[in-house]
């Protein structure tokens, strides 16, 4: 009987230790901004249109808080809403970037979103190779395939250096035209997943 | 005067001869010359039009499988408004069917009859399959859906967000899962009013499925989409 309670143990104890390595999350915003800002160069921007960030309890995906995002899409153009966060990475052992992001429920349909990494050495620009709808009223995960030859990212062919060397993580809500929407949006849980 | 007239004449006749006779040599030397450039042309620089290549595909590579989400495939909203376009938003993850794996997209479509309508999703994403020579997708209609729908799948190419259409419309067989499939080669004919070039395939913004009943038949119910490849 002994016996096999400590085999159940230990085997618990694996189960739950393989479980938490599935994935680790950089970013809850539990505490604060953790560093996350608005780059500079946005705000001289006429087409980027956010105003400001900072933590809200309103909603979150992980704990209890998230980063709340003050935007104002004009409509009738293209306008983005971008956040950053300038840390180097190593994510090699990980095969998955992912962000949750809120649109509340009153916010019209047609956001979208998408990540960019900032990479190696020349500090190259990646995108991501498609963004994601976001529906009002939910929270949407925007994720990306980080391994070789994944096709998520834009005009690079992803091999291993790709991955080892990640300098920003930035993370951009876009309205092609339409809609038009002034109000708050809520980011939270980034995290890398193995 | 007399003495010009007897010597002075072939004095001057004969270097006029010689010259031109040294005259019509060079011209037969540079004819030859041309000739020599002309024959090696064809060799160096005439233009072959490029012919996508016969051998078959053996290599293949699945970008949308969807058998865990929709990996991005939606209705596209400038088709929520249209009459004539009568996908039914939102696509579903389905197990009914599945060429590949063990789920496929299904959308469901309301064709009326009597009038040209489709049914059409895309996803919007920056793709370089220059490394692969044709795109496929396999569409599967019910065995109880009429015969009559045909498919063709539509890529956005290039900065100008060029919108292509395959050539021809695939028609769809009741009851069995049918291959559309297109090459994205230099020189194919797949494509209307496009011959793709070198650059073609580097820049794919979008991909879209288009099912379409051109007057007939009327039918509501499921298509279902499965296994967006490109092969080499």
């Amino acid at each position: 009987m002994k016996k096999s309670l400590v085999l159940l143990m230990t085997a618990a104890f694996l189960f739950a230790g393989s479980a938490y390595a599935e994935e680790v999350v950089l970013f809850d915003f539990e505490e604060g901004l953790q560093g996350w800002e608005i780059p500079d160069w946005a705000f001289e921007k006429p087409d980027m249109v956010q105003n400001e960030i900072d933590i809200s309890s309103d909603y979150a995906s992980h704990g209890d808080s998230s980063m709340i995002m003050d935007v104002d899409f004009t409509g009738g153009r293209w306008t983005g809403a971008i956040v950053e966060i300038m840390q180097y990475y190593d994510w090699t052992d990980y095969g998955t970037l992912a962000v949750d992001i809120y649109l509340p429920k009153d916010a019209p349909m047609g956001l979208r979103a998408k990540m960019i990494l900032t990479v190696g050495d020349s500090w190259k620009w990646v995108e991501m190779s498609r963004t994601y709808a976001l529906k009002p009223g939910a929270w949407t995960t925007i994720s990306a395939d980080l391994k070789p030859g994944s096709i998520d990212w834009r005009r690079i062919q992803v091999d291993e250096s790709f991955r080892k060397d990640v300098r920003k993580i930035d993370v951009r809500i876009e309205s092609n035209n339409r809609p038009a929407y002034t109000g708050k949006l809520y980011i939270d849980n980034v995290r890398v997943i193995e | 005067m007399g003495f010009f007239r007897k010597r002075g004449l072939p004095l001057l006749l004969v270097p006029a001869l010689a010259f031109g006779l040294a005259l019509a040599g060079c011209g037969r030397e540079r004819e030859e010359a041309d000739r020599e450039v002309t024959a090696t042309k064809p060799a160096e620089e005439q233009e072959v039009p490029p012919v996508p290549s016969v051998e078959p595909i053996t290599e293949e590579r699945t970008f949308y499988d969807f058998e865990s989400n929709l990996n991005g495939w939606e209705v596209p909203m400038w088709a929520l408004g249209k009459t004539d376009y009568v996908a039914q938003n939102p696509p579903l993850v389905s197990k009914d069917a599945a060429s590949k794996g063990e789920a496929s997209m299904k959308v469901m479509m309301d064709y009326p009859g009597g009038k040209w309508a489709a049914g059409l999703v895309e996803i919007q994403q920056f793709l370089d399959i220059s490394p692969y020579r044709a795109i496929m997708t396999d569409i599967y209609l019910p065995a109880d859906a009429p015969e009559g729908l045909k498919a063709k799948i539509i890529l956005t190419v290039g900065s100008n967000w060029k919108f292509v259409e395959m050539s021809q419309s695939i028609p769809l067989v009741p009851g069995e899962w049918t291959t559309i499939k297109a090459s994205i080669e230099p020189g194919s004919y797949d494509w209307k009013r496009v011959v793709p070039d070198e650059t073609f395939a580097e820049d794919i913004r979008k991909i879209a499925i288009r099912v379409v009943s051109n007057n007939k038949p009327v039918y509501n119910g499921p298509v279902y989409i499965d296994n967006i490849r490109v092969g080499r």
